[in-house]
């Protein structure tokens, strides 16, 4: 019995000291963060202060949880445990790992969702850009789940978010909208393949981005008669500079099980060997940007790729094009004053493609709708645009993006 | 706030440890931070409903000093018990159960009451803290207890954070004497911290694991039809999910308790091992059973009672309050009933006495647990119902599917370690390791006939006294990286 309690007392002792350790390191990790909520919390006003005192609970609470001193050491461990167990789902199924090692966002469902409510907003965008001048053309960017590529274990669910994509360009041809499917473009150029999209990511590679931007220059000058200028220079892969940063990139699904279960994997930076002269401007949640000169210095931010935490969401190296998703951003192309006037309305994967893209027009505008305070409407009416582009990849055909010419949007715009 | 979480284990529990050792020169001044430290606790978790909880604080002490102290007559103690009883249900009513109630009249009305204005958000333990409160007032009116008169004693029995949002339930009488008389030993302390941990690695690993297991299939259930094997599969990780989930709370309760010197009652007992459903709730939330027994069931006669009739009856009220105290959904009324019915028809016919194979009894009682939890488990009764109907729908629904097959790929590990937890392997390997292997049994020819016995120490016990202290740290680093991770999701019981 003596035994019984000294295996114990030891256990005891250890946990202690521990859990001591831990709270010291944890109380210096999350000090600044706390003192941040304590300091919004003293300097609302006597009437907030109950609501805000209840936030400040909250918000601690939140702070001490996530700050934890040795965060991504524990998230390695919990990353290898999954890999022991050869799990191929983690975070209760919002990722899963397909036969290949890609990780893919999943979740369980029965067939594609319903795309009436967004086919709906989309005709009556077309509608009010053509009314001012504006072609418009819907630009489907490829899933990462490739049918027939794609190969998950038995019973891995599949969110249906091709099936889905195809039903909204159906109904996009029905009401005259002109599409690109880029699953299409690939397909036939052999490129539909996991090797175009990062394996921790549910992003394409920037190099299957510059290959997208070169079909797209292609299709706009056939079908609108874009006359992008100097298209086979520009869209020669020999006119840019390539820098591959080995195994330096985790992708936002890596970043959520850690370098053990995922792998870390190369990310490769392009831009122009040629001269180019921007201004780039950003709206972000709370700050706008700036920035001009060239291609590298105003469209792209490099201080992403200079080291930096892997683990950090701030520190993607895919956001090195445009700073990521900013709800608003314009950039000048002083090459090209007369080039044309062309609306992005788009997520994440449209990005490097519109970055190269705005070499060859006079002004390119973005605008990602989650995070876009003004009215959509307004700005095409406003603007003029020679074309309109709405691009959301097939998993985002939801109304959270489609967040334009609502019912209740009108009623505001109105 | 809950056991496990990050802000409870890294800040809350080394605060409070620290300052009550720093003040273990006086037992006042401990009991003193342990009250500010349970106050604190509940205030983080729920800041808008420390109100309730003081005021239950205050209200049943008042009550408990005019019982206590009203000599005669004896009608106004039993006024103020009266009051003091209705003064706790009312208050479970209004939180728990007055939404329900109010939809319930809509459905006879022509013109609707908004229940809106008649839902409150649920102050957590309110269930626990308030039949703990009815229990001192019972037990002072009975004179089985003195009256409180220290406001901060009091306070502290009915706010103490280990058993504050989930029990253990534990009585005045239980809780009392360790107030000013509590001792804290390495011994207790160091139980405390095994009983800690055991409990953490039963809610972060198993019962969040079989959690996403059952949520999962529950929630399939909506989508399409579930195969037999599927839909058997959802309900036994829910039977899994709630007995790790709550036992392993109250193992944190019990090993929190301990870390400060008290000795909360014990909760479970394996119940998954029972041979009848008698015997489930003699092993399964002890503490509940006890207090519906000592405040309800021997009230109204319990089995003493020669009418057959009237003992069936009294079964009947105390299972009917036990599903109601769960929640006010027909599934836990009917969860009540079907307890009811099979404990009653178990003392009709003595199945307990019966000649049973154990292997018949043990498949009867786990096929009525399984089939209760899913009534527990359902939104409502009609979804209870298909989810039951697919457990045996073998001409429809088709025996397996390719999710069955998944998720026992992906789970397997989750299911082998729940299974073996389940019974009291640890338990025995434990007393094993401690006693070590008999070698001899000598009993005396002479009157007493004592017995000696001899036992050798087990091969390895070195190395399993080093390996032991090293494997529950390394548990413990790996129970935060679940947490890190945020895997964190609410204790079912919260919602109680």
């Amino acid at each position: 019995m003596k035994h019984f309690f000294m295996k114990k007392t030891v256990t005891a002792a250890l946990f202690v000291t521990l859990l001591f350790v831990m709270a010291l390191l944890n109380i210096q990790t999350v000090f600044p963060s706390l003192q941040k909520d304590v300091s919004d919390y003293h300097t609302s006003s006597a009437s907030e202060k109950p609501e805000t005192f209840s936030n400040l609970v909250t918000n601690l609470n939140n702070t001490a949880s996530t700050e934890v001193f040795g965060k991504y050491g524990f998230i390695e461990t919990y990353g290898y445990l999954q890999k022991l167990m050869d799990k191929k789902e983690t975070n209760n199924f919002e990722v899963v790992k397909a036969e290949d090692g890609s990780l893919h966002y999943t979740y369980f469902t029965t067939g594609p969702n319903d795309v009436q409510t967004i086919s709906e907003r989309m005709e009556r965008l077309k509608k009010d850009a053509e009314s001012v001048g504006s072609h418009v053309m819907y630009v489907m960017t490829p899933d990462k789940y490739i049918e027939g590529v794609t190969k998950f274990e038995k019973g891995i669910p599949y969110n249906y978010a091709n099936e889905t994509a195809d039903l909204f360009l159906d109904e996009m041809r029905n009401n005259q909208v002109d599409t690109l499917d880029f699953r299409e473009v690939m397909k036939e150029n052999g490129t539909y393949t996991q090797d175009s999209f990062y394996q921790t990511d549910h992003h394409w590679k920037v190099q299957t981005a510059f290959n997208a931007f070169k079909s797209f220059a292609d299709v706009v000058d056939e079908k609108y008669d874009f006359q992008f200028p100097n298209k086979a220079y520009y869209t020669d892969i020999n006119n840019y500079n390539q820098i591959i940063y080995k195994n330096s990139y985790l992708g936002s699904m890596g970043r959520k099980e850690g370098i053990l279960y995922s792998g870390a994997e190369d990310f490769d930076f392009i831009y122009p060997k040629f001269d180019t002269n921007y201004f780039f401007y950003a709206q972000g949640s709370n700050q706008a940007i700036t920035a001009n000169g060239r291609f590298e210095q105003s469209v792209c931010f490099t201080s992403m790729l200079s080291g930096g935490d892997i683990y950090d969401a701030e520190c993607d190296k895919y956001f090195t094009y445009m700073d990521g998703n900013p709800g608003f951003a314009e950039i000048t192309n002083f090459d090209h004053p007369d080039g044309k006037k062309v609306l992005f309305i788009k997520d994440s994967l449209m990005v490097p493609v519109a970055s190269f893209f705005s070499l060859g027009c006079s002004k390119v505008y973005m605008i990602d709708p989650r995070y876009y305070g003004g009215n959509i409407q307004d700005v095409i009416d406003q603007y003029h645009f020679d074309d309109v582009f709405v691009s959301f990849s097939p998993q985002n055909l939801t109304t959270d993006f489609f967040t334009f010419y609502s019912d209740d949007g009108l009623q505001a715009a109105h | 706030m809950s056991f496990s979480s990050l802000s409870f284990l890294f800040y809350f529990l080394p605060a409070s440890l620290l300052l009550y050792y720093l003040f273990s020169f006086s037992i006042t001044f401990k009991n003193i931070i342990l009250l500010i430290c349970s106050l604190a606790f509940y205030a983080f978790g729920e800041p808008k409903n420390i109100g309730i909880l003081i005021l239950s604080i205050l209200v049943n002490y008042g009550f408990g000093l005019l019982i206590g102290y009203t000599k005669n007559p004896k009608g106004r103690k039993i006024f103020f018990l009266t009051l003091s009883i209705i003064f706790n249900l009312a208050l479970l009513f209004v939180f728990k159960y007055l939404s329900s109630a109010v939809q319930t009249v809509n459905y006879f009305m022509t013109s609707p009451i908004d229940v809106g204005q008649f839902t409150f958000a649920l102050p957590i333990g309110i269930s626990f803290f308030t039949f703990q409160a009815i229990s001192y007032g019972i037990d002072v009116y009975r004179g089985s207890v003195g009256v409180q008169k220290n406001l901060l004693n009091f306070a502290l029995y009915l706010s103490f954070f280990p058993k504050l949002t989930q029990g253990p339930i534990t009585k005045y009488t239980d809780f009392e004497p360790q107030i000013y008389g509590r001792k804290e030993t390495v011994q207790k302390f160091s139980s405390g911290v095994c009983f800690f941990l055991v409990g953490l690695g039963k809610k972060v690993l198993l019962a969040n694991s079989m959690a996403i297991v059952a949520d999962r299939i529950f929630s399939l259930q909506q989508m399409e039809k579930l195969p037999v094997g599927l839909a058997w599969m959802g309900a036994i990780a829910y039977t899994f999910q709630i007995y790790f989930d709550f036992s392993g709370y109250s193992d944190m309760a019990i090993g929190l308790g301990l870390m400060f010197g008290f000795q909360l009652p014990r909760n479970f007992w394996y119940p998954y091992i029972s041979k009848s459903i008698s015997e489930f709730w003699r092993r399964w939330h002890i503490t509940l059973g006890a207090w519906f027994r000592d405040y309800l069931y021997i009230p109204l006669g319990g089995s003493r009672m020669r009418n057959q009739d009237k003992v069936i009856r009294n079964l009947a009220v105390v299972w009917i309050a036990t599903g109601i105290w769960h929640g006010a959904n027909w599934t836990f009324l009917a969860w009540g009933v079907l307890n009811f019915i099979c404990i009653a028809w178990e003392r009709v016919f003595h199945f307990e006495k019966m000649n049973v194979p154990d292997a018949v009894r043990h498949l009867y009682a786990l096929l009525v647990i399984v089939l209760g939890w899913v009534l527990f488990r359902s939104d409502s009764l009609p979804k209870a119902m298909d989810y039951i109907q697919s457990m045996f729908n073998f001409v429809q629904n088709g025996f397996w599917n390719d999710y069955a097959s998944m998720f026992l790929k992906e789970f397997w590990v989750f299911f082998v370690l729940c299974t073996v937890f389940s019974m009291p392997v640890v338990g025995i390997v434990n007393q094993f390791l401690a006693k070590g292997i008999l070698t001899e049994r000598r009993i005396s020819k002479e009157p007493p006939y004592d017995e000696k016995s001899v036992y050798m120490e087990v091969p390895f016990h070195r190395v399993m006294e080093i390996l032991y202290p090293v494997g529950m740290i390394l548990l413990f680093v790996v129970y935060v990286s679940y947490l890190v991770k945020g895997s964190y999701n609410p204790f079912i019981y919260f919602q109680f």
